[in-house]
């Protein structure tokens, strides 16, 4: 009579055999007292490691665990706040600073190179579309200035007169700009602290 | 389900809610870590680990299961982990002191305690391969399916090991079952 092997005994007891295979292993088990003996053998172990009794934790696990949380400082509230800031000073620069350049608050007419085209606030399609003529402003007085060697006398007297005109504006936009900066710098400053304790738990 | 709702307020960062999930699960995966390491202060630093883990992982939680098996599957995975990192040592000092020794328990009346701390001592001696299985399919009761994909592993080797395992244990445990 052939035995059955060990690997299947304990593939029988784990449930891992088709209806068929378990019959054959009854019909086999029911006039065998070999297999049956060593069958009861595994059982015994199974039942030992059943058995085996839970122990309980120190009382000091649970503190030490919930001690190892950070007070809350979740990271998406502070991704809310940076995006929200950063929409408010995005905002800011598109409405606020092509109407001052339409305002010739910024380049007063004297200043121009080329004419601004006319904006119609607070359409933002306009004054994107003003914005390439704002630049283009910037890049022409930046170069203008300290690299003609020839200064044109009049357009330095105009601009002397202006800068004088200018300057609690550019204050002001310089003002504006510093704060937009550090709201940023603080931001990602916090963004960086809050990841940093997320990343140590 | 009280761990789903646990688990949804945890994940709006409710710190109260996961002191609670430590509680109410903290002796099942400890008592996952013991089977495995052998010893309560190294049972207790792998629970704290787990539930560190499962704090940031929670994303993978599926709510619709009960956490107790996901809990403890992870502590499962953190011990293995921390056994193979010991190796070659496979054992360390806290260990030896559960062992039995090698001379055949008395023949006398083996008392629950003892045979309790024997059954301990003999998970202790399997390697560890053989006793994240004994653990996941008899402490755990996965399936086979379920341990090979879980620790990644083919079916076959899964079989093989359990049945290895499982005469190691017997070889073991002669004198007490």
């Amino acid at each position: 009579m052939n035995h059955l092997s060990d690997p299947f005994l304990n593939e029988y007891l784990d449930g891992a055999l088709s209806p068929q295979e378990r019959s054959q292993i009854q019909s086999h088990l029911d006039t065998c007292a070999a297999c049956r003996s060593r069958l009861e053998q595994l059982e015994s172990l199974f039942r030992t490691l059943s058995a085996l009794p839970e122990e309980t934790p120190s009382s000091g696990l649970l503190p030490a665990i919930v001690s190892q949380i950070r007070p809350s400082t979740p990271i998406n509230r502070w991704m809310l706040v940076l995006a929200l800031q950063s929409v408010a000073a995005a905002a800011l620069i598109l409405v606020i600073l092509p109407s001052l350049v339409e305002l010739n608050f910024i380049f007063p007419p004297n200043w121009s190179q080329t004419d601004l085209p006319s904006i119609n606030l607070p359409s933002l399609g306009m004054e994107l579309y003003a914005l390439p003529a704002m630049f283009e402003q910037l890049l022409n007085f930046s170069f203008t200035i300290p690299s003609t060697p020839d200064i044109d006398l009049t357009f330095f007297s105009g601009f002397q007169d202006s800068f004088v005109e200018m300057l609690p504006q550019t204050s002001i936009l310089l003002l504006t700009g510093s704060a937009i900066l550090a709201a940023f710098a603080a931001n990602f400053f916090l963004l960086f602290r809050a990841k940093s304790e997320k990343d140590e738990i | 389900m009280k761990d789903k709702a646990f688990i949804m307020d945890l994940r709006k960062d409710n710190k109260v809610d996961f002191n609670e999930l430590v509680r109410l699960h903290q002796t099942g995966v400890f008592n996952v870590a013991l089977r495995m390491l052998g010893n309560r202060q190294d049972a207790e630093d792998a629970t704290q680990e787990t539930f560190l883990r499962a704090l940031r992982f929670l994303h993978r939680y599926d709510p619709q299961r009960p956490a107790s098996p996901w809990l403890k599957k992870i502590a499962a995975h953190i011990c293995l982990n921390r056994l193979e990192r010991r190796q070659p040592l496979l054992l360390d000092c806290d260990d030896e002191r559960t062992l039995p020794s090698s001379d055949p328990l008395p023949e006398t009346h083996v008392q629950e305690h003892d045979k309790n701390q024997a059954v301990r001592a003999a998970l202790l001696r399997l390697p560890p391969r053989y006793r994240v299985m004994i653990e996941l399919r008899h402490f755990q009761e996965l399936s086979y399916s379920e341990i090979a994909a879980e620790l990644d592993r083919p079916l076959s080797d899964v079989k093989s090991d359990l049945f290895r395992a499982r005469q190691m244990l017997a070889q073991y445990l002669k004198d007490v079952i």
